[in-house]
């Protein structure tokens, strides 16, 4: 069972979560940034659903956060600290957002690059069936599906980063679950 | 397959989508870097405007003496303030004071904190007739910890010449070329109390190689 972390001083003065990684604190931006992007970009891009907005997002989270890295570095956690600035640059992400489109692979694609195997390709248009139904939930709700089954946070770490109620982060799970649900029914692919 | 464990296997299968982390990482300090570059010309500018309209007009008017003349400064110009200048001549000057060697490298520093670039020591370098571009930079960092303004503004000769921006590229390859690394910037960051941006303490140090200035990381 994960523990809570230590409490990380910033303007909310909010607690986050326990990292699942080695903790390593950078006495400089540049080690930090090297160190810690591709973790971030990781996370980015599973929230965002979309390479170039994670890469917008992350790179306006890590500027804000050089600009304010004394600070940063001063908790306890700056990977976290900037795990949240980049969650809150997503859920607050309006420029460009409107028109950039989510393109599912095509499924003729899928089986090229796929196995020659059956279940595998089956599979693969399963994920993609699914990213695609992702991409179509309200922002808070993927943050929050993404928190629990990607980063595999609980509910009250999850309600720690959003800053928001832990009944707030299981409603929005819960609608999401049942959105993506209600969608592959009339699809008939998620079981 | 549970709807949780689909969702797991669809997150973790797209993580790996994630873009090049080096590409990010360089973009992140090109970002910084024009951020910085931005702030230093826009508090040059500020002060170059408060400076030039109190004290422009009245030096002009009343320090004839010694066959010079003060020059107020105008913005974005060649003229801009104020090294001692012979009259009528406005694009050569007297030499500048004799570099102070104890606080040398603290000159460097504030030349290039004050947004002030390699190709402007070189432009710097021809006006006050100074042979080498690092013994200029000493001569206008001394002249910018005084309080003093130079002839040109940050960037002047990137203005001048767009060719100029590339310099910072051939900074940092200077830098690790080298064999200098990461290690050796933080280092030299704490020297130069520049913590928290070793991307501008590679470009201190690659315009030091570049002018063929030996570096001691201790």
């Amino acid at each position: 069972m994960r523990r809570m972390a230590e409490r990380i001083e910033d303007e909310t003065e909010d607690a986050l979560p326990t990292p699942v990684h080695e903790v390593v604190k950078h006495v400089d931006f540049d080690s930090f940034a090297r160190a810690e992007l591709p973790r971030l970009l990781s996370y980015a891009v599973v929230l965002t659903g979309d390479g170039h907005l994670a890469a917008d997002v992350v790179q306006e989270a890590m500027v804000r956060a050089h600009q304010r890295w004394a600070r940063v570095q001063e908790t306890d956690r700056p990977d976290l600290y900037v795990k949240r600035m980049v969650t809150n640059e997503f859920l607050s992400w309006r420029r460009r957002w409107q028109v950039r489109k989510i393109v599912a692979t095509a499924d003729e694609a899928l089986h090229h690059h796929a196995p020659n195997s059956a279940d595998h390709a089956h599979r693969l248009v399963e994920q993609d069936d699914m990213w695609r139904r992702l991409a179509e939930l309200p922002r808070r709700q993927r943050a929050a599906l993404v928190l629990r089954y990607y980063e595999d946070l609980t509910d009250l770490e999850i309600a720690e980063l959003m800053q928001i109620s832990p009944s707030t982060v299981r409603s929005n799970i819960s609608r999401a679950l049942a959105t993506l649900r209600l969608t592959a029914d009339q699809e008939g692919t998620y079981r | 397959m549970t709807s949780d464990d689909q969702l797991r296997s669809v997150f973790h299968a797209h993580a790996g989508d994630a873009p090049d982390a080096t590409v990010v990482h360089a973009e992140i300090l090109a970002t910084l870097t024009r951020k910085r570059r931005q702030r230093h010309a826009a508090h040059a500018a500020g002060a170059a405007l408060v400076i030039g309209g109190l004290v422009a007009v009245p030096i002009v008017a009343n320090s004839r003496t010694n066959h010079t003349q003060r020059v107020g400064p105008a913005l974005g110009s060649s003229t801009l303030p104020t090294a001692t200048l012979p009259p009528s001549s406005p694009s050569t000057t007297t030499p500048l004071p004799q570099p102070n060697e104890a606080r040398s490298d603290l000159d460097v520093v504030a030349f290039f904190d004050a947004g002030y670039t390699y190709d402007d020591a070189v432009e710097l370098a021809k006006i006050w007739n100074v042979p080498d571009p690092y013994l200029t930079k000493q001569l206008a960092g001394q002249q910018l910890s005084d309080g003093k303004q130079l002839p040109i503004a940050p960037g002047h000769s990137i203005a001048v010449s767009p060719g100029a921006q590339s310099r910072t590229g051939q900074e940092l390859t200077a830098f690790s070329a080298q064999g200098y690394g990461v290690a050796d910037a933080t280092q030299l960051a704490a020297m130069w109390h520049e913590d928290g941006d070793l991307t501008l303490v590679k470009m201190l140090a690659g315009q030091q190689l570049l002018d063929g200035i030996h570096i001691d990381v201790p």
